[in-house]
């Protein structure tokens, strides 16, 4: 693996081809669990490293692969390394297992994975699916953590569980405190932060282009 | 022909081989994980009993924090349960499940009863499982009421799927407390027709500071917190009356 090659992959996983923003992959889950901060940090290593174990597996592979069972290998692949993280949250920090639930099991159904492992590790050597894998899961992880920072922050006024609004709205004078914004808390606020979050990356990338 | 075998004869050997390292990795975490869950309970059991460890002042706790949250010393738990929790189980009769016809607990044959004994060996409260729906999936509950069967002790939620952030709330600290000292004189109107428990907007005062029969909702958790309401009106209405019913069996 050249560091040439390395850099522009590196690049493109976290801005250029964001999983998110640009391929639009893994919308559901960027939904679903990005109310509070701490269980999408949890959802976001969980697929980092799924990802990147996924996509090392398939490209060691990649040359014994029948073609036609290559979807049902990668499933397998996938689901048994969600096994395994569903199984180290339980044995070694079973209170974000707790706190996680059914999502843990819902990475197996995340585009992303199937995604890169369909268009970059069955064709690429084991390092750089490897590198893709770790990239495209940061990719993801921090575009859910600046949505999950906001909603967490305007939605229950904390943040990593730490009452942050309500003690600085008193300081401020308002005696009410930090009136949460409960829209923020359900789905349609993560259409909306997920929605300006791809439209500033957009305009930023059509910024640099002209 | 020969292609398929092939592919066959692949998928079979990468299944086995993957399934191996799974059963492998289960094998060797199995009493971890069992061990959890079994401490997870105990605490839950505790908690809903108002036993907390002697550093813990339940109204400084964080609001979203939950019972995963208190530390325990594993061996304080079990001198706990061994000196001042016992279980009993007792059988359902046929009029008592008449109780039971729109619970989660109805297709039981007979209940646990955990009894807390005070330092004169009196019983102190009654604990047990409850059962409800919720928005995703069933609610199980450990509720605690005291001795004379008029006051609500507390409550942990041991089991939901609801979403996280919103009805999943009901296992913070902060939902939780306005279970403790709820009022429970409502189920004994046997002519009362509204439920014994309600659920308002927003309170005032916790239950601790003024004992009523009503709780504080969840913004955007309408749908659990009914659900949770629900499971309380019914399971607690049951409860009472088989208390009562077998109060000569349990003190003896």
């Amino acid at each position: 693996m050249t560091n040439s090659k390395a850099i522009e992959l590196i690049k493109d996983d976290l801005w250029k081809n964001n999983p998110v923003t640009v391929q639009i992959l893994g919308i559901c889950s960027t939904l679903a669990v990005t109310n509070i901060f701490l269980n999408t940090l949890m959802l976001g290593l969980g697929l980092t490293f799924v990802t990147a174990f996924s996509s090392l597996t398939i490209s060691l592979l990649r040359n014994v692969i029948p073609t036609r069972v290559r979807m049902m290998v990668q499933t397998l692949v996938i689901a048994s390394f969600v096994v395994i993280v569903d199984i180290v949250l339980k044995a070694y920090v079973p209170n974000i297992s707790k706190a996680l639930g059914p999502y843990v099991g819902l990475i197996i159904t995340n585009c992303i994975i199937m995604g890169r492992l369909e268009a970059f590790a069955s064709s690429n050597k084991p390092s750089m699916a490897f590198l893709d894998g770790i990239m495209s899961g940061i990719g993801y992880s921090y575009v859910i953590l600046v949505i999950a920072f906001f909603r967490e922050l305007l939605g229950f006024g904390t943040i990593l569980g730490i009452q942050v609004m309500d003690p600085l709205m008193k300081g401020l004078g308002y005696s009410d405190g930090w009136i949460q914004w409960a829209f923020m808390i359900m789905a349609p606020g993560g259409f909306f932060m997920l929605a300006i979050f791809i439209w500033i990356a957009n305009n930023i990338i059509m910024v640099k282009k002209s | 022909m020969q292609k398929a075998l092939a592919t066959i004869s692949f998928m079979i050997i990468i299944t086995i081989f993957f399934i191996s390292v799974l059963a492998f990795i289960n094998e060797s975490s199995k009493e971890r994980i069992a061990k959890n869950l079994e401490i997870e309970k105990y605490k839950s059991i505790l908690y809903a009993f108002n036993i907390l460890p002697e550093n813990i002042n339940e109204k400084k706790l964080e609001p979203t924090s939950t019972t995963s949250d208190i530390e325990w010393e594993e061996n304080k738990i079990m001198e706990i349960f061994k000196n001042q929790i016992k279980k009993i189980t007792l059988p359902i009769t046929r009029e008592q499940r008449n109780l039971l016809k729109n619970s989660f607990l109805s297709w039981q044959d007979s209940v646990d009863i955990y009894i807390r004994l005070n330092k004169k060996g009196e019983i102190a409260a009654y604990g047990f499982t409850l059962k409800g729906k919720g928005l995703w999936g069933t609610i199980t509950a450990f509720g605690v009421i005291s001795s004379d069967l008029k006051k609500m002790i507390g409550i942990d939620f041991t089991d939901q799927v609801e979403t996280p952030g919103l009805g999943a709330r009901i296992i913070e600290t902060e939902f939780k407390y306005f279970f403790r000292n709820l009022d429970l004189t409502g189920f004994h109107d046997y002519t009362r027709k509204t439920p014994a428990i309600i659920v308002v907007k927003k309170k005032g005062k916790t239950n601790s500071e003024h004992s009523t029969n009503s709780l504080q909702a969840i913004t955007g958790a309408t749908q659990t917190v009914d659900g949770v309401l629900a499971m309380i009106n019914t399971d607690l209405k049951f409860y009472i009356t088989f208390i009562e019913e077998n109060t000569q069996i349990i003190t003896n």
